[in-house]
């Protein structure tokens, strides 16, 4: 089994549904897989006491998170009404892989859980945007594609993130054709503040648990 | 159909040059009469520039009115940089550089003024400088987006253009203001539309005809 925690603000008045989107995007890739075992935390429930009750059940084995929300323009903290992982609960994340697409939490967020043990971070570390929700899915699939890949096969969390850099240019690509120009903008930038912190050799064997 | 972008305006704010002065004849030859706006007091030239920012724009300014009462063409330059830094200004005087006083001298060079020049019978040499500001100004990323945006009707100026995930909108207005006055979201913005360029003409492959 692979515990897997997907932390999504669907209540935010901004981007509640793009996150929901994202959320169901990850979701329809963990339901098919008989090996994931999901702890799914929406909005009303984003918060650290109630993180916490849940990663603390896993320690310390390892475990996958995901957070989709907004995320501190200083690059502290992922947030939804209040902010739910920080450095105070950093060390909760030992041995994670952690996986978020929050703005700018690759700056502190990112190497503050890597120096508290978490085992990889995959994250921006500038704004990101969605702002066209006819493009939802597409914005999804692409900051998701390296997770989903990850879950899904052998292949290593380097290799799905590289692979997911292809994908975002392919995307791009099919938007070109279209002229969907502010989209394409979007998109370029999204990939271009994504980076990997950490192990990037673990595949999803790594997280298996008795 | 490739859209044709709108022609530069060169607005000559000058009180000794007039409608028959051979350097707007001349302009008004290359530039077709309907772009060349004369205007002979600097209260009024300014307003006209302030009126006008949707509009691409070199100015020829006088740096010196004879009319004591007149707004100096240093004062009009500052006023204008208050608003925005997408109009190139060429500052023309009859006197020399070292009259200018220091501290006026370097708020010109630090505020970005495009030329300086001696107003002396041969006015070629003003056009060339015209000339080459008009070239910048079409191949100045910012003043494309400006022009882009301009050619929205107000009420699509307002529409959210950009939504961050660290929970921040921008509409088409707020990202023209930020342009103008290069803040950090409208120079995001302009690196990113670059960025974009680039690597899109970076994956482009050579097509050689068999």
């Amino acid at each position: 089994m692979i515990n897997v925690v997907i932390a999504y603000d669907n209540e935010d008045g901004d981007l509640g549904d793009y996150f929901e989107a994202s959320f169901n995007n990850i979701q329809s890739t963990c339901l098919g897989l008989d090996y994931i075992l999901n702890s799914n935390i929406p909005g009303l429930q984003c918060e650290e006491n109630h993180i916490n009750s849940i990663i603390n059940t896993f320690n310390p084995n390892p475990f996958i998170f995901i957070g989709l929300s907004h995320g501190y323009s200083d690059g502290t903290c992922l947030v939804s009404n209040h902010e739910y992982v920080s450095a105070n609960n950093a060390l909760g994340f030992t041995n994670s892989l952690f996986y978020t697409t929050a703005c700018c939490a690759a700056t502190q967020l990112g190497p503050n859980l890597i120096c508290n043990g978490c085992s990889c971070f995959v994250g921006c570390v500038d704004s990101s945007y969605a702002t066209y929700a006819d493009f939802y899915p597409v914005y999804a699939d692409c900051e998701n594609y390296a997770i989903k890949e990850f879950l899904g096969t052998d292949k290593s969390i380097g290799d799905t993130y590289a692979e997911m850099q292809a994908y975002f240019d392919s995307q791009i690509d099919d938007l070109f054709k279209r002229n969907e120009i502010l989209v394409m903008l979007e998109l370029q930038q999204n990939k271009d503040c994504m980076t990997i912190l950490g192990d990037k050799t673990l595949t999803r064997h790594n997280f298996m648990i008795v | 159909m490739i859209s044709q972008a709108q022609p530069t305006k060169i607005v000559v704010i000058h009180d000794d040059i007039e409608q028959h002065s051979p350097i707007i004849v001349e302009l008004s030859i290359k530039y077709g009469e309907e772009n060349v706006v004369l205007i002979k007091h600097s209260a009024t030239g300014l307003d006209y520039v302030l009126k006008n920012l949707g509009q691409k724009m070199v100015v020829l300014l006088d740096k010196n009115f004879y009319d004591g009462k007149e707004m100096s063409g240093i004062k009009v330059f500052e006023k204008i940089r208050e608003t925005t830094s997408l109009v190139y200004i060429i500052l023309i005087t009859v006197s020399k550089i070292t009259e200018i006083d220091d501290d006026d001298l370097k708020m010109l060079i630090n505020k970005d003024l495009f030329k300086f020049e001696s107003f002396t019978s041969d006015y070629t040499k003003i056009i060339t400088l015209v000339d080459e500001a008009a070239m910048s100004l079409d191949l100045r990323i910012d003043a494309v987006i400006e022009d882009w945006i301009m050619r929205h009707p107000e009420s699509a100026r307002n529409a959210p253009l950009l939504k961050t995930k660290d929970g921040k909108t921008y509409s088409m207005s707020q990202i023209l203001e930020s342009i103008r006055m290069q803040s950090e979201v409208g120079v995001d913005f302009e690196k990113n539309l670059l960025k974009l360029a680039i690597e899109l003409f970076s994956r482009q492959k050579l097509r050689i005809d068999d």
